[in-house]
C-alpha cells in the first residue's frame, strides 16, 4: 500500500462515516477488530484502564446498532452532522503478515442541526489515528483504529458519533 | 429576595426550576453548601508518598490536597498571598515545595511560607502585613480513604456528617481484601451545560434507567455480555434518605456472580459475615454535595457557573485480587460510562434539556414547579430512622432537597439573604 491508496481508504471510510452509513463501515472492519479511543497518553493497558472506546467486534456492532437500528440514541436526537478532514497520512512498510499500519491526522467537526437548543454550535475535535489494514480480496479491511484524541484526558461532552 | 420556602418544598416533594438558573441561589449555595459543610477531596490512594498532591477545587475555590513530609494531608489554597497567581498546575504529582512563579515566592506542603524572593526590600512591619503562607481550609479528616475538608472551623464531625453512609464505605473498602480501594485505571472528565445539582440527583435515580438506559441492556445483550435486562419497577431494589443530603439505592437482590478464588481471598481477610456484606448486591450512593459511589467508579462533581458544571469519574481498582476481577470491572465500567459509554451519554443530554427547560421560570407567569413527590406518602422509617421506599420513588431526589433546604436555611434569617445582595 502506498500513500495515495491509503488516502483512497482513508477517505473513503471518513465520507462513509460522515454520510452515516454504518453498516457499511462495520463491514470494513475485521471479526478481530480492536477499535480503541483511549483516555490517557501514556497507552495504559486497555484491559486494565477505562477508555473513551475500547471496542471488540461484538462491541462495536452493538454501539452501531444502537447508533443505526435502535431508535433510541437520545444523545444523538437530533443526530450529528459530521466532517472529517483527513491529512499527515504516512505509511509503513508491510508486515510478514501483510498487513500495514496507516498513521494520519483527523480534524472531525460535529453540528446537531434541527436542535431545539439554539445555542448549539459545531464542535471541533482533533486526533491523531492509527490504523492496522489487513489485504482482503483486492481491498483492505480494519484490524485495528486507535483514535488518540487531543483532549483525551480533559472533559468532554457526550461523543456517541463513531469517532 | 431569596426566599427558601419558595424554592424547596420537601414535605410535598416540589422544587422551583429557579434553583437551576439563578445566578444569586448558586452564590448562596457556593456559601452555605459548598464553603461550610464537608466537601470530598481526595482519596488516600492519591497521595501515598511524601510531597504527593493532587489539585481539585471546593465550589469555585481551587485548592491543593498535599502529604507533608510527616504524612500528615492539607489542605490549601491554590492562590499565592502575595497577589493571588495560582501556585500548583498540575492535577497531580509530587513535589517538594509549591512555588509561585510570578515572583518566585514558595511554600511549603503544609503551606507555610518559606521563601521571599528579594526579602531585604520588604521592611520586617510589611512582611507582618500579609497573611504568610497558604490559607488552608480549617477542618480536613477522612473516613476509609475519602478525605473530605471543611471551610468551616466548628461543626459537625465528618463522621457524624457521613452517619448513615458509613456503613456502605465499609462494605466498598471491604471490596479489596487489603481493606481499602485504590483509584487507579483512568479517569473520564465531562463538562455538561445544567446545574450541578441535576448530577447529584441523577447519580442514583431509579425512576429513570427502565427508560432513558433501556437499549443499554439491550446492548449488552448484543455485545454478548448479557446480564439482561434488571427489572426496576418489580424488583426489591430500595432508596434511602441516609440523612445530610446522602442517599443510596440499592439492589440486595441483583447478585452479581463473583469468581470463587475472589469470594475465597476476601472471606479469608474479612471473614464470611464481611465479605459477604461486601459482595451482596450491588447500590450506588450520593454523598451530599458533591460525591457519588459506586463499587466500580468515583464520581466527582464540581459546579463551574450555575448553568455549566464539570464531573470527573474515577475508576475504583481492587489491590490484591486476581487480575480477571480488575479487567472484568475495567469493562463492566466502561461499558455504560464515559463520553462514548452506552449509557451516561444520555443522562448528560437529559440534563441539558432540563436545563433548557428551566430558563422558562424568567417568565414568573409559568408554573415554576418540577416534582419529586412519587412515592412520598409511601415512605417508611428504617432502624436508624433512615426514609426508605422503594428505589423508584424518588426518595434519594428527596433526600438532596431536603439537606439542601436545612444548609441554605441555616444559620441566617430570610432577611438577611436579601439585605446582603
Amino acid at each position: 500500500m502506498n500513500r495515495a491508496e491509503a488516502e483512497d481508504f482513508l477517505y473513503r471510510e471518513a465520507r462513509m462515516l460522515d454520510e452515516g452509513r454504518l453498516a457499511d463501515w462495520y463491514a470494513l472492519t475485521t471479526d478481530d477488530i480492536e477499535y480503541w479511543v483511549p483516555i490517557n497518553r501514556d497507552d495504559a493497558d486497555p484491559r486494565q484502564h477505562v477508555s473513551i472506546v475500547y471496542d471488540d467486534g461484538p462491541r462495536l456492532r452493538a454501539r452501531i446498532w444502537r447508533s443505526a437500528e435502535s431508535g433510541f440514541n437520545h444523545s444523538q436526537d437530533p443526530q450529528s452532522e459530521t466532517v472529517r478532514i483527513v491529512s499527515n497520512v504516512e505509511v509503513e512498510p508491510a508486515a510478514a503478515t501483510g498487513e500495514v499500519t496507516v498513521h494520519c491526522a483527523l480534524l472531525l467537526c460535529e453540528y446537531r442541526p434541527g436542535s431545539a437548543r439554539r445555542d448549539a454550535v459545531p464542535r471541533t475535535f482533533a486526533a491523531r489515528c492509527r490504523y492496522r489494514l489487513r489485504p482482503a480480496g483486492g481491498d483492505w479491511k480494519i484490524a485495528y483504529k486507535k483514535v488518540s484524541l487531543l483532549a483525551m484526558d480533559g472533559a468532554l461532552p457526550a461523543m456517541t458519533f463513531v469517532l | 429576595m431569596i426566599d427558601i420556602d419558595e424554592l424547596v418544598q420537601p414535605e410535598r416533594g416540589r422544587v422551583n426550576m429557579r434553583v437551576y438558573v439563578d445566578e444569586d441561589i448558586f452564590r448562596e449555595e457556593l456559601r452555605r453548601i459548598f464553603y461550610t459543610t464537608w466537601v470530598y477531596v481526595a482519596h488516600e490512594s492519591e497521595l501515598r508518598q511524601p510531597g504527593d498532591y493532587k489539585t481539585t477545587y471546593i465550589g469555585l475555590v481551587p485548592v491543593i490536597v498535599s502529604r507533608d513530609a510527616g504524612g500528615t494531608v492539607h489542605v490549601l489554597v491554590n492562590r499565592c498571598s502575595h497577589r493571588g497567581a495560582t501556585v500548583c498546575q498540575h492535577e497531580s504529582g509530587n513535589a517538594k515545595s509549591f512555588r509561585c512563579e510570578y515572583h518566585a515566592w514558595t511554600y511549603a506542603l503544609d503551606g507555610g511560607l518559606i521563601g521571599i524572593s528579594r526579602q531585604s526590600g520588604y521592611a520586617p512591619e510589611e512582611v507582618a502585613e500579609f497573611n504568610a503562607g497558604l490559607q488552608a481550609v480549617a477542618r480536613v479528616a477522612s473516613y476509609r480513604g475519602l478525605i473530605f475538608a471543611s471551610f468551616a472551623a466548628d461543626g459537625t464531625s465528618l463522621e457524624e456528617h457521613l452517619g448513615g453512609a458509613r456503613p456502605y464505605l465499609d462494605e466498598w473498602s471491604d471490596l479489596s481484601p487489603t481493606g481499602s480501594v485504590v483509584l487507579e485505571g483512568g479517569t473520564w472528565k465531562h463538562t455538561y451545560n445544567g446545574n450541578w445539582k441535576l448530577q447529584v440527583e441523577g447519580s442514583n435515580e431509579g425512576y429513570h434507567p427502565e427508560f432513558l438506559h433501556r437499549m443499554s441492556s439491550a446492548m449488552r445483550n448484543k455485545a454478548g455480555s448479557g446480564a439482561g435486562h434488571y427489572p426496576w419497577a418489580e424488583s426489591d431494589a430500595r432508596g434511602l434518605d441516609l440523612g445530610n443530603g446522602h442517599s443510596i439505592m440499592e439492589f440486595p437482590d441483583n447478585r452479581v456472580p463473583q469468581a470463587p478464588d475472589y469470594v475465597a481471598l476476601l472471606e479469608r481477610a474479612h471473614g464470611k459475615e464481611r465479605a459477604a456484606r461486601a459482595l451482596n448486591g450491588s447500590w450506588r450512593m450520593a454523598i451530599f454535595p458533591n460525591l457519588a459511589i459506586s463499587q466500580a467508579n468515583l464520581r466527582i462533581i464540581r459546579p463551574l457557573a450555575v448553568d455549566r458544571t464539570e464531573v470527573w469519574q474515577q475508576h475504583v481498582a481492587l489491590p490484591g485480587v486476581p487480575p480477571a476481577v480488575n479487567i472484568g470491572r475495567v469493562r463492566g465500567d466502561e461499558f455504560f460510562y464515559g463520553p462514548s459509554g452506552a449509557g451516561a451519554p444520555d443522562d448528560l443530554e437529559m440534563f441539558e434539556r432540563i436545563q433548557e427547560g428551566a430558563r422558562s421560570v424568567s417568565n414568573a407567569e409559568l408554573d415554576p414547579w418540577i416534582w419529586f413527590n412519587r412515592g412520598l406518602r409511601g415512605e417508611t422509617r428504617g432502624s436508624n430512622g433512615e426514609r426508605v421506599a422503594h428505589t423508584t420513588s424518588e426518595v434519594e431526589q428527596r433526600a438532596v432537597y431536603r439537606a439542601w433546604y436545612a444548609l441554605m436555611n441555616a444559620g441566617a434569617s430570610k432577611s438577611s439573604i436579601a439585605e446582603r445582595r
